[in-house]
């Protein structure tokens, strides 16, 4: 073995290893970097959904109260005055629903029979004591309650605010429902989530009755849910998969569609009662992420390779060109030297490193004795 | 004697009463959207010479069908042909008033011949209506307008110059509560007014004004649509070929993605007045017609996007951006720009190349190496003048052409260091002797190319990713 090849090749290979290794170090410091970055993001889409959905609660309550408490409303609920009491709402119910996204509003009496919905006059009579769990607590307690609830038109943030007479006695109840799609909307407009909500089938067949026909499709069927709101439908068809979406816990992952990476967040939906009614799905871009990432790894790449480079470089430079070029050129004149043939004299003695200037010197020295 | 005059006063009063009794209903069903009392007597007043002028109003304005929107001050008429009656500007609620729509009437969007009773009221004014130019504040402020914006075609796409013609449909929706009246059926969900019946009825009307702040010139045909619904809300498209100039950003050229945007900007009112917005049916409206090409890109989605602009003393004004995501084949440029880029950057490596060491030095003259980096240099001198006159945007701004064309003058300098030190002036030889000067050399005739090729593909990697 050739102390001349081997040893460079030796060192230039630990160099390199070595080059690699911090380069592996320095991708996972930034991988772990961009995961915490993502963390903090799905994290931040879970909070701005939580915060979200508590502020539609409030306007929900706020919005009951305050429709409950305008005298004249008040009076025509009192009174059983039905078309009295809707022609008072009705201003108020479309400009909420056209602007705010209100879904329902309906007037209950103490028995829980349904007085008036403003969102569908000509239908009132009918009795939802046995599928709303949220009506019967209200009813029962007389009091507000606010929460997440399946109704006969799908799933909605509600709040039942209770109506009192004069007397102070429980004469009925009045409900806002707020919907998830101007939600959704929402927060695609403000932080650009791609977002789909997914109601268990089960109770929506149960329950809502009065949902289209067409939300209860093949296609929106995602495992035992159905995807009733949605802001990109075939993006979110590819993101979130019958093997996906049934979670009891939040659950993240990161997942290709689009020509881009989405971290998506599933968030499980539970309604007044804490009962798990279906799954949130918000979907978060991490395509720019994911391209910084890239890109960092294409640099920490080519700074590797001039390291790499330049470390060689130097081995080769002082290896051969300092230490075992200038030792094998004396060696070679030494051996001619004891063959007794021509030697040529050493290079210039500045030329050569301490170490072998001694050997240079005593080469001569002996080339010198042996000249004629 | 008395009683005698008394009858014969009375009865032809009551003759004349009983006619206009008869009359009035048949005058009510051609009346355009009088639903209230206040209107009807208003119609009744009417004289045979305003119906006639405004029949031949209606008529020049190429109406398609009865408008249902009143004029300013005044309710214009249906047609027979419409199942739907308008109510007059500032009445009751749907529902609560007005005279029911004609049921089986032909479809509202069908075109029709304006009758003259349609157009009879049109152009009057009454002192007591609103003003329809007027914000609608009936739904409270602000008024929200839904955007959505469909692209057509693009008929160019300058992404040097930053401009591009495209014709594209911009759809606005809002709601004026105003413009309500009764219907029943399917069919009378809407009224259509098309071209400049269209644009007429528009200037009777309160419409959002949205200016496209990047638009420098609309050529070609411009066709307007609107629909008005019967619970007020309503609909304009107007469809245009228009120039626009844009940011183009090529700092992952030849891998860029461009925005052929539409900056809508609501001008004079403020987010206290109006406010641009978008939903999912507006994100579906705006998208890119199949048949949509553009040579070298790829045609993409339809994004929008929604932000304030600012302006005096804290006034913020609603933006929309729509843009229209084109991606471009990585393969443009490759022949003039990036072969030349690299078959450049082997000018100075053949520099080195062409040497060889010896015991006292280097085998080739450093003049003649030199002279080849000097050719090397004038050529990327020339290729980036090119460049620049072919490509302004790549050339002004840093993306991997003008990385490359840094690494290709970095190149040649390297190699004309190393010609001068290490050809010319033997520097490394006369210091650290010919053993450390036939590796320094060795090292840079692997080196050197190693690391720009590494480099330059570590560019075009970085602009990839």
């Amino acid at each position: 073995m050739l102390f001349r090849r081997s040893a460079p090749r030796v060192l230039t290979v630990v160099t390199t290893l070595s080059a690699l290794a911090l380069m592996g170090v320095a991708i996972l410091l930034t991988s772990r970097l961009l995961q915490r970055s993502h963390e903090g993001d799905y994290e931040l889409v879970r909070k701005v959904f939580d915060t979200k959905i508590a502020s539609l609660q409030d306007e929900a309550v706020e919005s009951a109260e305050l429709i409950t408490n305008i005298p004249s409303v008040r009076k025509a609920f009192l009174d059983r005055d039905r078309p009295k009491l809707a022609s008072e709402c009705r201003s108020a119910f479309t400009v909420e629903k056209e602007k705010y996204g209100l879904d329902r509003a309906e007037f209950h009496e103490a028995s829980g029979v349904n007085f008036l919905r403003l969102h569908q006059p000509e239908k009132f009579g009918d009795d939802e004591m046995g599928l709303r769990p949220m009506l019967v607590e209200a009813h029962r307690n007389k009091a507000i309650r606010q929460g997440i609830e399946v109704g006969s038109y799908g799933p909605s943030v509600s709040a039942i605010v209770p109506v009192l007479d004069d007397t102070g006695k429980f004469s009925g109840s009045f409900e806002m429902a707020l919907d998830f799609e101007p939600l959704l909307d929402e927060l695609k407009t403000s932080f650009k989530f791609e977002g789909a909500v997914f109601i268990s089938e089960q109770l929506l067949r149960e329950v809502a009755t009065n949902l289209s026909g067409d939300a209860m499709s093949s296609r929106n069927r995602v495992g035992p849910y159905i995807r009733l709101h949605t802001t990109h439908e075939d993006l979110l068809e590819g993101l979130v998969t019958d093997r996906d979406v049934d979670v009891a816990e939040p659950k993240t992952y990161e997942r290709a569609a689009d020509g881009t990476t989405w971290g998506v967040q599933l968030m499980p939906i539970y309604d007044h009662a804490h009962k798990r009614i279906g799954v949130v799905s918000l979907a978060h871009d991490f395509g720019d992420d994911d391209a910084a990432a890239r890109r960092a790894f294409v640099w920490q790449a080519l700074a590797t390779l001039f390291g790499i480079v330049v470390m060689a470089g130097a081995i080769q430079i002082v290896i051969r060109g300092r230490l075992l070029g200038p030792l094998a050129a004396l060696n070679e004149r030494m051996s001619a030297l004891v063959a007794g043939t021509d030697a040529a004299p050493a290079d210039a003695i500045e030329t050569y490193c301490d170490e072998l200037k001694t050997l240079a010197k005593n080469y001569e020295e002996l080339r010198r004795r042996s000249e004629p | 004697m008395t009683r005698t005059r008394v009858t014969h006063w009375l009865t032809p009063l009551f003759v004349i009463l009983a006619i206009v009794v008869c009359l009035v209903p048949f005058a009510h069903r051609a009346h355009a959207g009088s639903s209230d009392s206040q209107t009807k007597k208003a119609a009744a007043a009417r004289t045979a010479k305003g119906a006639a002028q405004a029949t031949s109003k209606a008529v020049s304005q190429g109406a398609v069908q009865s408008p249902p929107v009143p004029s300013k001050g005044a309710p214009s008429a249906p047609s027979a042909s419409s199942s739907a009656q308008p109510a007059a500007p500032g009445s009751e609620q749907p529902g609560t008033t007005g005279d029911a729509a004609e049921p089986g009437a032909a479809s509202p969007n069908a075109a029709a011949e304006p009758v003259e009773a349609t157009a009879e009221m049109a152009g009057k004014t009454s002192p007591e209506e609103p003003d329809l130019t007027s914000i609608p504040t009936g739904g409270g402020l602000p008024v929200m307008v839904n955007v959505a914006v469909s692209v057509i075609e693009i008929q160019s796409f300058d992404d040097v110059k930053g401009e591009f013609d495209a014709t594209t449909d911009l759809r606005l929706r809002w709601s004026d509560p105003r413009l309500r009246y009764r219907a029943t059926g399917i069919a009378s969900k809407y009224m259509e007014y098309r071209g400049k019946a269209a644009e007429a009825q528009l200037e009777k009307l309160w419409v959002p004004n949205v200016d496209i702040a990047n638009r420098t010139e609309t050529s070609g045909y411009v066709g307007h649509r609107l629909r008005v619904f019967a619970d007020g809300r309503v609909e304009t498209m107007l469809r245009a070929t228009s120039h626009y100039k844009i940011d183009v950003n090529v700092q992952n050229f030849p891998f860029d993605t461009q925005s052929l945007k539409q900056t809508l900007i609501v001008r004079d009112q403020t987010t206290d007045e109006v406010v641009l917005r978008f939903d999912k049916d507006d994100e579906e409206f705006s998208r890119a017609a199949s048949s949509v090409q553009l040579e070298s890109w790829k045609i993409g989605d339809v994004d929008l996007d929604a932000d304030l602009a600012s302006g005096w003393n804290g006034d913020r004004y609603s933006r929309v951006m729509a843009s229209l995501i084109v991606t471009r084949f990585p393969s443009t440029g490759l022949t003039t720009i990036f072969i030349p880029l690299l078959a450049s950057l082997l000018i100075p490596l053949l520099a080195l190349w062409m040497n060889r060491t010896t015991p006292e030095g280097f085998e080739v003259e450093a003049f003649e190496l030199a002279n080849v980096g000097i050719g090397g240099l004038f050529s990327v001198i020339a290729l980036s003048y090119a460049v620049s006159s072919a490509y302004g945007s790549i050339a002004g701004s840093d993306n991997t052409v003008t990385r490359l064309f840094a690494l290709n003058y970095a190149t040649l300098a390297i190699a004309l260091g190393v010609v001068v030190l290490l050809f010319r002036c033997n520097l490394v030889l006369r210091y650290f002797g010919p053993y450390v000067h036939e590796q320094v050399f060795k090292f840079v005739l692997w080196a050197l190319p190693l690391l720009t090729l590494g480099t330059s593909v570590a560019f075009v990697f970085i602009a990839a990713c």
